[in-house]
């Protein structure tokens, strides 16, 4: 294949636009919404005032972008470590198609949510 | 005697072995001693059948690279006093196939450094009438890369290389970008081929344990992931202007 | 490689071990960074899970905090935070360097490179904590 039409710089491109999303914005929503808030170390804004915030259309098109790249980010590093850790490069191609397969199932998962919040 | 350090020198001689064995060798703990000085004790004292290569013994011809205690070093300018009171386990380059005892196969290297062109390329009839002016800041560009004297340690420390040995490795990709980076140099398009497939640069995870065991201050992991964003412009321009030269 | 004859010995070809990440410490850090990338894909789906509780109704949402109450899910959202933190210090140290030549046109030092990034991931933190506790 000649080397212009190799894909691998569409999913590097992903990658490394995720791996900054991920590593500025989503460290944050971990401690927060999964140690802060479950131990009580911040008051819960509660039920309704989260829903609030999730209805803004600025809010769901954050959570998307950052959702989507974090998954193309992810896909890419995983099939990586697979085929570092396992010595799995010969099967590469198939390792491509079920990491990206699944980004592209997340993906589209975030869509759907985001888009059918009420 | 003095002090002495033991030395577990890897052993492999193809007409007899399968595979390396160490023997120990007990050598003087000198202070002004490189590994190195060591390993030329033994082979003029203990036994003299010890294969191994050097040449400089000044960290310039990059012949007498080994793996030291699991860490690749040039031996001529690792001081042996450092890993007193040992033993210290002295073996070949990993990752490439051994000939004798510490004398690697480097035939593999030879030709991915042929494939990447390290050589200036001139499109055109280029017979200058001068020198060819290079601001300094064109020189810099490119400088860092020429600094590189071919020792393999880096191949050695990369662990892509060890699972994937058609992978075309830190030093040869770098001496690539050093040409590439060159104002002189127009066989940048030429390189492509080579270095944008699977086994160039995409095959590299950044594990960056290259530039660290440089013994020249390279950094070629820093010139891979520069060459992918090269070539991922490129792969955009191919997309955006397909009439453009293909 | 070169042909070797039929009188001429083989050289001996090296086999990597399966566990070659354990032989030295720069290694297992690598590794270490590479699997962060699980960590995400595993919060990126507690995030839709959550979207997906919020969306329903107050009580699926009930259930999926006193879910995130459990020790064991607070111990596996910690462990994804080091993951994270993990992936963050490296990537503000490694990646800006590429992209510095282009951006710049030469080469920056490592600390000028990798300073503002660690400005701009304690701001947004702040912000976007703002956003999520409703203050802001
Ligand atoms: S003998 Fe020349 S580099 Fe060591």
């Amino acid at each position: 294949m000649p080397a212009h039409r190799s894909n691998r710089p569409l999913g590097w491109l992903a990658f490394g636009t995720g791996g900054f999303l991920v590593a500025f914005l989503l460290p944050v929503q971990v401690f927060l919404y999964g140690i802060a808030v479950p131990l009580g170390l911040v008051p819960d804004p509660g039920y309704k005032s989260t829903l609030e915030l999730l209805r803004q259309p600025l809010t769901r098109i954050y959570l998307f972008v950052v959702l989507a790249f974090a998954f193309f980010h992810a896909a890419y590093r995983i099939k990586d470590t697979l085929a570092d850790m396992l010595d799995m490069r010969k099967i590469d191609i198939v390792l491509a198609y079920i990491c990206y397969g699944g980004a592209v199932v997340g993906t589209v998962a975030a869509l759907w949510l985001l888009y059918w919040v009420p | 005697m003095a002090e002495t350090i033991l030395l577990e020198v890897a052993r492999f001689l193809p007409e007899r072995d399968t595979e390396p064995s160490y023997q120990t060798f007990e050598v003087p703990l000198r202070g002004d001693w490189m590994i190195l000085d060591a390993l030329n004790y033994i082979k003029d004292q203990l036994d003299g059948s010890l294969g191994f290569r050097w040449s400089c013994r000044m960290g310039i011809c990059g012949s007498c690279g080994m793996m030291v205690n699991g860490v690749p070093k040039l031996t001529c300018e690792t001081l042996l006093s450092t890993f007193a009171p040992g033993p210290v386990r002295i073996g070949p380059l990993e990752h490439f196939p051994v000939i004798k005892d510490l004398v690697i196969e480097m035939e593999g290297f030879l030709g991915k450094l042929q494939k990447v062109q390290p050589w200036v390329v001139r499109k055109d009839d280029f017979k200058p009438q001068r020198e060819f002016i290079q601001t300094p800041a064109q020189l810099e560009a490119f400088k860092q890369y020429t600094l590189c004297i071919n020792c393999m340690l880096c191949y050695a420390a990369c662990p892509v290389f060890g699972l994937d040995p058609e992978f075309t490795g830190p030093a040869a990709i770098a001496l690539a970008e050093r040409y590439n980076l060159d104002s002189r140099d127009q066989g940048a398009e030429g390189r492509t081929d080579v270095l944008s497939q699977h086994d160039g640069i995409w095959d590299c995870t950044v594990i960056g344990e290259c530039s660290q065991v440089c013994p020249k201050h390279v950094d070629p992991s820093l010139a891979i992931q520069q060459y992918k964003l090269t070539a991922t412009k490129e792969w955009f321009k191919s997309w955006l202007l397909p009439w453009g030269n293909k | 490689m070169p042909q070797y004859s039929q009188f001429q010995p083989k050289p001996y070809r090296p086999r990597m071990s399966a566990f070659w990440y354990f032989d030295r410490w720069p290694y297992l850090l690598f590794v270490l960074r590479e699997i962060s990338s699980f960590f995400v894909a595993y919060f990126a789906v507690l995030v839709l899970v959550q979207i997906y509780a919020l969306s329903a109704d107050p009580t699926v949402y009930a259930a999926f905090q006193a879910c995130m109450r459990n020790p064991l899910m607070i111990i596996l959202n910690a462990v994804t935070l080091l993951f994270m933190l993990l992936h963050a210090a490296t990537w503000f140290n490694l990646v800006p360097r590429v992209m510095a030549r282009e951006m710049t046109g030469r080469q920056l030092s490592d600390l000028m490179v990798a300073a503002p990034n660690y400005f701009v991931f304690f701001g947004a933190s702040v912000i976007i904590a703002l956003f999520i506790l409703r203050i802001l």
